[in-house]
């Protein structure tokens, strides 16, 4: 096998010197054979430990993730529910207090009416009774105003009585209208 | 490499001087121990893909850093091309595919270093790797299935009559696989590299106007860059393929 060639440069094709042939097979199958170990038993254990590792951490992250969201949703909802129940309550709140102001609003209005009721009443009496004053005074003043008038004109005795009379029937009349 | 010498004004290129196999250390014998331009390129992609992989993962970090993610990145890449086309079971064969991806797409990519040498030029080198794939795959066939893996062959969704015409095609097609396989990379890598020294020369004559191959070897580059990563994603997806023809030989 000890295929020598003496080199120099020539013509023809290079790739079809055959007596190169087996120096180039034997460095081929001896650096291929070097660089299969280094695949083999180097690069792909360790790039594969590291791919499989990061599997393993995305693996573990997303299932930290899911549980996480399942926990936050649990989260959500009962703070959801806590809100409803906090509407609810208010809810009851804002309507029996509202109630209440009614209640409290009617009874002083109930009262406030008792009171004026009571004062209208009142005022009622005193102006009747201004007025019966007011006819008294009348009556007096148009007897005395008719007795002066009459005994201007006729001056006897039994007839002053009788105008008094007719007087006071008209007053009383009129108060009556 | 490659001399460009104007005798008598005529224009002389060796495009092909840069895939020579020569020895790095010794008088200019070739012995089949000699280390040799190849092997020393071939050393120089181990420890391109033992700095890529190895120390690219050094920090192990559950949140990678640029260098980390690129190595993730092609780990991923392959080994999802290997699950989707040949399936799960095909997973314990990764190794080796990740390592025949890694050696091709580094020396394709190194190999565009100007003033570097490209061992996947070679049709020894590459034949080489497809012949292990097709022997392996055959090999893998056969344990797996014994005779019933030459159901490969059998096409039972064809017409009958047509059968023994396509098992014929079929096997035909089995055993021309390694030439395919290996010449499509072999080639590819090596007229990029033709077609930019033959530039190259027209450059260092044109004076002035060199600056038309310049640009010309700029895009080239560029395209050679993209067929360098192709070619590797292409031996490997083949190899893939294989490999699941040996897994599920049933059509």
């Amino acid at each position: 096998m000890a295929a020598e060639n003496n080199v120099s440069e020539q013509a023809g094709i290079p790739q079809l010197e055959f007596s190169s042939f087996p120096n180039q097979i034997l460095w081929l199958v001896v650096f291929l054979l070097a660089i299969f170990i280094v695949v083999r038993m180097i690069a792909l254990p360790r790039i594969g430990q590291i791919v499989s590792r990061r599997e393993k951490r995305i693996k573990t992250d997303l299932e930290d993730a899911r549980k996480l969201n399942e926990k936050i949703e649990g989260l959500e909802s009962s703070i959801e529910e806590t809100l409803a129940e906090a509407k609810r309550f208010s809810e009851g709140k804002a309507v029996e207090t509202r109630n209440e102001i009614l209640a409290m609003q009617n009874k002083a209005l109930e009262e406030a009416e008792v009171t004026v009721r009571a004062e209208v009443a009142e005022a009622e009496k005193r102006i009747e009774a201004i007025q019966d004053e007011a006819l008294n005074n009348i009556r007096t003043i148009a007897n005395e105003a008719a007795v002066e008038i009459v005994n201007q004109i006729v001056p006897k005795r039994g007839i002053l009585d009788e105008i008094s009379g007719v007087v006071d029937a008209k007053v009383q009349g009129k108060a009556n209208e | 490499m490659a001399t460009e010498t104007e005798a008598g004004r005529g224009l002389e290129i060796h495009p092909m001087d840069q895939f020579l196999v020569r020895p790095v250390l010794g008088d200019g014998s070739l012995m089949w121990y000699s280390f040799s331009n190849t092997a020393m390129w071939m050393a120089i992609t181990l420890l391109g893909i033992i700095i890529f992989l190895v120390v690219g993962t050094r920090k192990k970090s559950h949140v990678p850093d640029r260098f980390q993610m690129v190595v993730e990145l092609i780990y991923g890449f392959v080994r999802n091309m290997v699950q989707d086309v040949a399936g799960r079971d095909a997973l314990p064969y990764f190794p080796y595919i990740m390592t025949a991806f890694m050696f091709v797409i580094f020396s394709n990519v190194l190999g565009l270093i100007p003033m570097s040498f490209t061992p996947t030029s070679h049709i020894a080198v590459t034949a080489t790797l497809a012949l292990t794939v097709f022997i392996a795959v055959t090999v893998i066939g056969f344990v797996k299935h014994g005779l019933g893996f030459l159901g490969l062959f059998w096409i039972s969704s064809a017409p009958l009559p047509l059968r023994p015409v396509l098992a014929v095609i079929e096997i035909m097609s089995y055993f021309v696989r390694p030439l395919s396989h290996s010449i499509r990379l072999a080639g590819n890598m090596m007229a990029g590299h033709a077609m930019i020294k033959v530039f190259a020369a027209f450059a260092g004559v044109m004076g002035f106007g060199a600056f038309v191959p310049i640009i010309a070897i700029s895009a080239v580059y560029a395209l050679e860059l993209l067929v360098a990563l192709i070619q590797a994603y292409v031996f490997t997806i083949l190899t893939c393929v294989y490999l699941k023809d040996a897994l599920h030989p049933q059509h």
